[in-house]
């Protein structure tokens, strides 16, 4: 396959619809000017995009739940809910996963036995299956935005229902789907179906209807940021070609204060000079923080202290948007109730901090964080765009290849895999083993030296047992592993 | 069981069933690699037959075999002697992970697997260190 950076052209992406509509049959259903329509009677307070930049102008900090349960009468129930009792801005309609692999037969037969039963059995919303009357219905029943998500490998389908029917917003991407979600799809097939769902939200923008895309990137396992800040760039480059004009950029914090609060601002001051350099002009950037994946404490009194603090992370890099784990997802599927709790702990932080207006970009921890890691994510983007002489997806196929592109842990096989980090002193992700990045001395010595102190600390090497014990060091509610 | 050839250290790796835990076999991947072994990856979504074929096609000494789900011991049922009728009759075979659902004494788990064939039955959490001493005294390497 073909894949590069450009716009497809309306030919182009009709005739590759007529293919997508057929996917299932509430695809016929999608008839775009009726949908435009549909978004542009909607108040313009339940649209994704325009209530992010909101908060950017207002300097507000908003609350982004995850939520998503199966039949429309129990999500309906779920938003509500929160809606109601979360204290939270948005809305979420998560995915279901058979739905993400287009398993959309599968999921009517599951969606059927939570029907009958009135137990849910899929572990999301399956939007395909609901097609857009059912997923107006939730959108209608609702005050708030409402965005749909989960990383995959085809979201073509779910964008066209997902949008049609009233949602204004996504959240995942063509690189965290590769490095997390697939074993043997080559990345460019992902660039393409995603190049799809770009290009449909384009067309509504070119229609008059802002959509936002919340870009994902790459989950984090103690990585050094610049790990995850390449890739979502490169998700925001690819689309923005595509006519995607409102994103939002996804700060994955890991625990360390200087670390992650350098992660924000450094993300969005590259993101903007990227776009820029490259030509996207008129495209609304807003920043959004959220916990780390991987295991957490069961403890609920232990997970509301993480998610202070994480949020207390955020709102001193002011960000616009937080979201977060919830306090019983350790143990099952989050309930209603444990989402509602979570969240309303969280806006306790936000409204003690906001007020105070009080920012961390004086510190010098802060400052040296910076440096480097801007350093990082241009050292690695550039030989990117290098690569694809100048075209950022011709540039990332060669670069996953080569292991310029690399990331810890990946499901897929078609990473090197060499990366790997490991915790300093502080608890910040450094290079444990930096693989086949283009690092300067200056980049390889600065984490080394910062592992040699935690070295000296813990009076021997960092090893593999060292990683493990990192990793699971926060489900302990600890940033480093206890003794 | 004595090898007729120079062990040259080729190990096939991978995460047996439909989980998709990759960790523990990412890091012991990275750590077999660090210390000089051949390592072919399958990744996760393997069955007895994907090991068998990669086994056979890179003239393994060794196969490794992660799974986390707690489903092991079904998944992994009868695999020495599907291994023996592929002709590759002596292979080394390791298995670790989360290998059951329920809490029960080591010893019950690790006759479990041997029984079923495997060479050496791991921990949870096992470091990669002693792994890789095991198939370096296993495989005569070194």
């Amino acid at each position: 396959m073909d894949v590069v950076n450009k716009k497809w052209s309306e030919d182009y992406f009709f005739r590759e619809r007529e293919k997508v509509l057929e996917m299932w049959p509430t695809g016929k259903e999608v008839d775009l000017n009726e949908a435009v329509d549909y978004h542009q009677n909607m108040p313009p307070t339940k649209n994704c995009a325009l209530k992010s930049l909101q908060a950017k102008e207002k300097g507000l900090t908003y609350l982004w739940p995850s939520l998503g349960t199966d039949t429309i009468a129990a999500h309906k129930e779920l938003l509500l809910y929160m809606q109601e009792n979360g204290e939270v801005d948005f809305l979420a309609s998560y995915l279901d996963s058979l739905t993400r692999n287009c398993r959309f037969k599968d999921a009517e037969q599951e969606l059927q036995k939570a029907v009958k039963t009135g137990k849910a059995v899929l572990n999301g919303f399956p939007i395909v299956v609901h097609g857009i009357k059912g997923s107006r219905e939730i959108i209608e029943v609702v005050d708030l935005p409402v965005l749909f998500l989960g990383p995959s490998p085809d979201v073509r389908l779910s964008h066209e229902i997902g949008i049609a029917g009233g949602h204004t917003g996504y959240s995942g991407g063509p690189l965290i789907s590769f490095w997390n979600y697939t074993k043997d799809i080559p990345v460019e097939t992902l660039i393409h179906n995603s190049q799809y769902a770009h290009r449909l939200m384009g067309y509504y923008e070119e229609k008059g209807v802002p959509l936002l895309y919340c870009v994902s990137g790459a989950m984090p396992s103690i990585s050094p940021p610049s790990l995850l800040i390449v890739p979502e760039i490169i998700e925001i480059l690819i689309a923005a070609e595509q006519g995607v004009k409102n994103i939002r950029l996804n700060a994955w914090l890991q625990g360390n204060i200087a670390q992650d609060t350098a992660m924000i601002l450094t993300f969005k001051k590259l993101a903007d000079e990227y776009l820029e350099r490259l030509d996207y002009r008129d495209v609304q950037t807003t920043t959004y923080c959220t916990n780390p994946t991987g295991r957490y404490p069961t403890g609920h009194e232990q997970v509301y202290a993480l998610n202070s603090y994480f949020t207390m992370i955020g709102i001193l890099a002011s960000v616009q948007g937080i979201g977060s784990r919830t306090i019983d997802e350790a143990s099952h599927i989050p309930s209603k109730e444990g989402s509602a709790k979570s969240f309303r702990s969280i806006r306790v932080i936000i409204d003690m901090v906001q007020p105070q207006d009080f920012a961390l970009l004086d510190d010098k921890t802060v400052k040296a964080e910076i440096r480097i890691l801007e350093k990082e994510v241009r050292t690695i983007l550039d030989k990117v765009l290098d690569m694809g002489e100048g075209d950022v997806v011709v540039g990332s196929k060669k670069a996953v290849e080569a292991g310029i592109l690399d990331q810890p842990y990946a499901t897929t096989q078609h990473v090197k895999g060499k990366v790997m980090g490991v915790k300093d002193a502080a608890g910040a992700a450094r290079f444990f083993d930096c693989g086949n990045l283009p690092f300067d001395k200056e980049i390889i010595d600065f984490h080394k030296e910062n592992i040699a102190r935690r070295e000296e600390h813990i009076g021997k090497k960092v090893d593999y047992e060292t990683i493990i014990n990192d990793m699971t060091a926060l489900s302990q509610g600890s940033l480093l592993p206890n003794d | 069981m004595a090898n007729t050839k120079s062990a040259e250290g080729i190990l096939v790796t991978g995460v047996i069933g439909e989980d998709v835990h990759v960790t523990g076999i990412r890091i012991l991947e990275h750590a077999l690699i660090n210390a000089g072994l051949k390592v072919h990856s399958l990744g996760i979504h393997n069955t007895q037959e994907d090991f068998i074929d990669a086994a056979v096609e890179t003239k393994a000494d060794a196969l490794l075999i992660s799974s986390l789900c707690g489903h092991a011991k079904l998944l992994v049922e009868g695999f020495r002697d599907k291994c023996t009728t592929a002709g590759l009759d002596n292979i080394r075979l390791y298995i670790g992970g989360q290998l059951g659902i329920h809490a029960e004494e080591w010893e019950v788990t690790e006759k479990t697997f041997k029984d079923i064939g495997f060479d050496r039955v791991y921990k949870p959490f096992v470091l990669p260190e002693p792994v890789i001493a095991d198939i370096k005294k296993d495989l005569g390497i070194e």
